[in-house]
């Protein structure tokens, strides 16, 4: 018997076992259990929770408010390396144009080979994109490839068909401060949407990004006597535009 | 070694000791209360809690009761997505799985998430053996490592240290002089820790969360070291023991809003890092390789046991922030890899039930962990079931037969109401208006800080009849 | 309204007035109350030690005892709890004694559930003066009974009723235990007397007899000016 074999015959044994001293429960199905959802307008909830998680929520108007408020972020933690994913509404909103005239040094994230792990590593500043907002939670969804969300749930961004996401890990990761761009309408209201997005389609799993990462508000350790620190591995600041 | 316990561990003196040690009482309380604060007032904030606890158990429940399909089918899924699974029935054989990995894909320096899977395992010495650095990045954790200690809490490996005794540590292990400022004490283990990062080519982790389904694992930090640990290296490695498993992604939200809250009072920690195998095609950054080592290691006997209920547990510690006893002994006195309530339980079933025979006496049974378990596991129950468990594998010894006679006695009540007016008689010679000061034998302790009631002049059984007349 | 009085073992050797205190208030409240002389005890401490083998015989006793169909009243919600969550899954592999069980089970009321749930009294029209504080007995979590001695206490006319810090964290007693780890339960129990003493009430209240001769029993020992009470005595004062 290979070392596998063994081993599930092990726990096969075992299953039968105790399912003989307890209880075998079919798989439960939950309902409308735990949902909390966001109520009528999920904005709101998205930046309450933010801020409670120690993030800071920026609504924008318009195209040109979110432009300044990225412009005025960038100038005032003196970034000047700087690391954007490409597409999406980083792109819409010509940031790497707007930074570059600024003076700043801007890096797009899959413009780099794959081997310079330094630019990451120096960036000062990371601006992504999100796959989705959860307003229950106050968190920023990135993903490393695009989610093709079932209709009619996901509206997904304008130009983009319904694809949304496609952010490499380290700009939301590795610079000290990172801004996420977002717009209203990929706000989810709860945990629970994001993760029926992926619901079988029949019998078929329907495989998530190789990495989707939900980050809810800065980096924190509370391991010195309880005292939260911010930005102990990752960013220290965590902003969200939220654009009309 | 199969289950990392000191040996001969002495609960009684170590408990003593913990109980004298001020600065450790002080952080116990300052941990437990703010913890508390944050458990007690997430689940209340939560709509539907209790309910999504018991449906969180049911899971659970459902999962173990499959465990043999739902971990085919997770091979399936990992192998699909480009990953690979490796079985690994015993510490040892997890050990010598992952030097192998190092060994072939020729990485000689590692970063590791918090793990308590690797701790129990005692991953770090085999791969230092093997020739492999290894950096510990949880920043308690990281404390703990050049401290040469153990960790005394599941999630605040390093409660039981001071702001200055870290400062000490560190400065002592990087030969520079720390100021002891929270702060820049964090700054430092960053600026230290990314060094290790950058040039690590292996990132170990442990998992949350396992899916069946979908081939999934879930890390969840505050920091972020798990990010990076699966971010950076070109290998990374999991290492999960065969309870994390639950069949379908969409079961993951259902733990995920429990978790943080029941552990912090956090909606969600900060990051949550779910894994589909490794870097795909057209992808900047991440692992080249992913391995899974699904790790038995004793849980296959308790799957089969009476104590199944165990492998419940999400490694949360909400019941060693619950826990009286843990607040006033910490971590380090249970002598195991696990403490608190649920280490009581799994040090037991994972070492051995005769040579861990304090731990399921070590409760006053006052449930506060079940309250505060996200997956309600009945901790008080499988105690008891422990300690009529050790019945069986000692010697009758005085004890037994004492409770034996005792039982003799409550099922006459002649002989009871007799052994009563007896007992009467006797201690109140010995107490001043009712209360005795000093107990002999086994009950001195008790009366170290308290007085003792000795029994009423007349019994209620004896006032009984006055009351009726 | 007829119930049976379980006056559990330590209430009857160690508080008798706790008993009389329970009898003379649901008497007064209409209830009549009979004592089945044949009762011991309910066999926790043998449970808890894991002697599963006496337990089950002391609990057979026990339903024995109480075997006249009315419902069984208990100033003690720890009695009340092993009787009403542990003999049913005691004796669950008993054909005859399992339904049994569970009809003592269902019958079972801890003073404070008896009164507010089934009797729907909040207000026993008690009296008392003075500055009290309460302490939560473990045995009450397990029941569900959060609000019962709370709700109780807040309708007793003069009694000013003073918050007591962690006032559901265990007092340290939890039986065997505190024998067999007389310092882990020593502090506890002194944590409690010191949060007790800073609330300045006159007197502590409680639901179960472990709690008060621990609690009490290190009141004294510190020489503290603070009283202990069960619940059915300061319910029976008028
Ligand atoms: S037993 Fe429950 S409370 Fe304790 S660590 Fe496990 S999941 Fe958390």
């Amino acid at each position: 018997m290979t070392t596998r074999e063994a081993f599930l015959q092990r726990v096969r044994q075992a299953v039968v076992e105790g399912n003989r001293l307890t209880a075998a429960p079919p798989m439960p199905e939950r309902g409308r259990t735990g949902y909390q959802g966001a109520g009528a307008d999920p904005v709101p909830r998205f930046c309450q929770e933010l801020r409670n998680a120690g993030g800071v929520a920026h609504e924008a108007k318009s195209s040109e408010h979110a432009r300044a408020i990225v412009r005025e972020l960038v100038s005032t933690k003196s970034a000047r390396k700087l690391l954007l994913s490409r597409g999406g509404i980083v792109e819409r909103l010509e940031l790497p144009r707007l930074l570059r005239d600024m003076g700043s040094e801007v890096l797009i994230a899959d413009a780099l080979p794959a081997s310079t792990k330094d630019a990451f590593f120096q960036a000062d500043l990371g601006i992504s994109n999100v796959a989705y907002l959860v307003a229950e939670t106050g968190t920023v969804v990135v993903a490393t490839s695009a989610i093709t969300p079932p209709s009619p749930l996901g509206k997904g961004v304008e130009g983009e068909g319904r694809r949304v996401g496609a952010d490499p890990r380290s700009i939301s990761l590795l610079p000290p401060v990172h801004i996420a761009v977002a717009q209203r309408n990929q706000i989810l209201p709860d945990l629970f949407d994001l993760f029926d997005l992926f619901s079988p389609i029949g019998a078929k799993p329907q495989f998530p990004p190789s990495c989707l990462t939900l980050i809810t508000g800065p980096s924190k350790t509370g391991d010195i006597e309880l005292k939260l620190v911010t930005g102990v591995h990752g960013p220290g600041e965590v902003h969200v535009v939220i654009c009309d | 070694m199969n289950y990392a316990k000191h040996e001969h561990h002495d609960f009684a003196g170590a408990s003593a000791q913990a109980l004298t040690d001020p600065p450790l009482q002080a952080a116990l309380a300052r941990l437990t209360d703010i913890l508390m604060a944050g458990n007690r007032r997430s689940y209340a904030a939560l709509a539907d809690s209790s309910a999504l606890r018991d449906h969180a158990k049911r899971i659970k429940e459902h999962a173990l009761a499959h465990l043999d399909r739902y971990l085919e089918e997770l091979e399936q899924t990992v192998t699909k997505r480009g990953g690979k699974v490796h079985w690994a029935a015993t510490a040892e054989d997890a050990r010598q799985i992952v030097v192998n990995i190092a060994r072939q894909a020729g990485c000689k320096k590692a970063v590791k998430s918090k793990s308590m899977t690797s701790e129990e395992i005692h991953l770090n010495p085999a791969l230092e053996k093997a020739g492999v650095e290894v950096t510990e990045t949880d920043f308690g954790e990281f404390i703990i490592q050049i401290a040469g200690e153990r960790p005394s809490h599941l999630v605040a490996p390093a409660v039981h240290h001071t702001r200055e005794s870290i400062a000490r540590v560190m400065s002592h292990h990087l030969q520079e002089s720390l100021p002891d400022d929270a702060r820049s004490l964090a700054m430092t283990g960053r600026r230290v820790l990314r060094e290790k990062f950058y040039q690590a080519d292996l990132g170990i982790t442990g998992a949350n969360f396992v899916v069946a389904q979908t081939g999934t694992i879930v890390l969840v930090t505050n920091e972020g070291n798990g990010r990076l640990t699966t971010t950076c290296p070109r290998v990374h490695v999991a290492i999960a023991g065969i309870e994390k498993v639950i069949p379908r992604f969409s079961d993951l939200p259902v733990f995920l809003k429990l978790l943080a809250r029941g552990a912090t009072g956090q909606t969600l920690s900060v990051y949550t890092t779910i894994i589909t195998g490794a870097r795909q095609p057209g992808e900047m950054d991440g692992p080249e390789e992913f391995h899974l080592v699904l790790l038995d290691n004793g849980r296959s006997k308790i799957l089969g046991s009476p104590f199944r209920e165990s492998l419940q547990c999400i490694r949360c510690g909400a019941c060693l922030n619950a826990c009286p006893v843990y607040r006033r002994i910490g971590g380090h006195a249970y002598g195991g890899v696990y403490s608190g309530p649920i280490g009581s339980i799994l040090t037991p079933l994972y070492d051995s039930v005769s040579l861990n025979p304090d731990l399921p006496h070590a409760s006053s049974l006052c449930g506060a962990c079940q309250a505060a378990c996200p997956v309600k596991i009945n901790i008080p129950h499988m105690l008891i079931g422990l300690r009529q468990m050790q019945h069986r594998y000692k010697p009758a010894r005085l004890e037994d037969l004492a409770y034996a006679a005792w039982k003799e006695v409550l099922r006459r009540p002649w002989l009871y109401r007799l052994s009563l007016r007896f007992a009467k008689v006797f201690l109140r010679l010995f107490a001043q208006d009712g209360w005795l000061r000093r107990l002999p034998g086994p009950g001195s302790g008790w009366t170290q800080v308290r007085d003792f009631p000795a029994p009423a002049k007349r019994t209620f059984r004896d006032r009984w009849k006055e009351l009726n007349s | 309204m007829k119930v049976s009085l379980m006056v559990t073992c330590l209430g009857d050797a160690l508080f008798p007035e706790v008993g009389v205190a329970t009898v003379r208030l649901l008497r007064r409240l209409g209830v009549e109350v009979d004592f089945p002389a044949a009762q011991t005890c309910c066999g926790q401490p043998h449970f808890n030690s894991g002697y599963h083998h006496d337990a089950r015989e002391l609990a057979k006793h026990t339903i024995q005892a109480f075997a006249n169909k009315q419902l069984v009243v208990s100033p003690s919600g720890s009695c009340a709890a092993m009787v009403k969550l542990e003999y049913p899954e005691l004796l669950h592999d008993d054909m005859v004694w399992h339904g049994r069980a569970e009809d003592l089970a269902r019958r079972t009321h801890e003073l404070s559930d008896f009164l507010v749930n089934v009797l729907k009294k909040e207000d026993v029209g008690a009296r008392l003066e003075g500055k009290a504080t309460y302490h939560m007995a473990c045995h009450l979590r397990g029941l569900g009974l959060q609000r019962e001695p709370e709700t109780l206490l807040q309708n007793v006319r003069g009694l000013q009723l003073a918050p007591l810090e962690r006032y559901d964290e265990c007092c340290g007693f939890g039986g065997s235990f505190s024998v067999r780890y007389p310092g882990i339960s020593g502090a506890m129990v002194q944590d409690k007397a010191a949060l007790i003493e800073k609330t300045g009430a006159d007197v502590v209240v409680a639901t179960d007899a472990g709690c008060l001769m621990n609690i009490g029993g290190c009141l004294r020992r510190r020489g503290s000016k603070v009283k202990f009470m069960h619940l059915a005595e300061v319910l029976n004062s008028t």
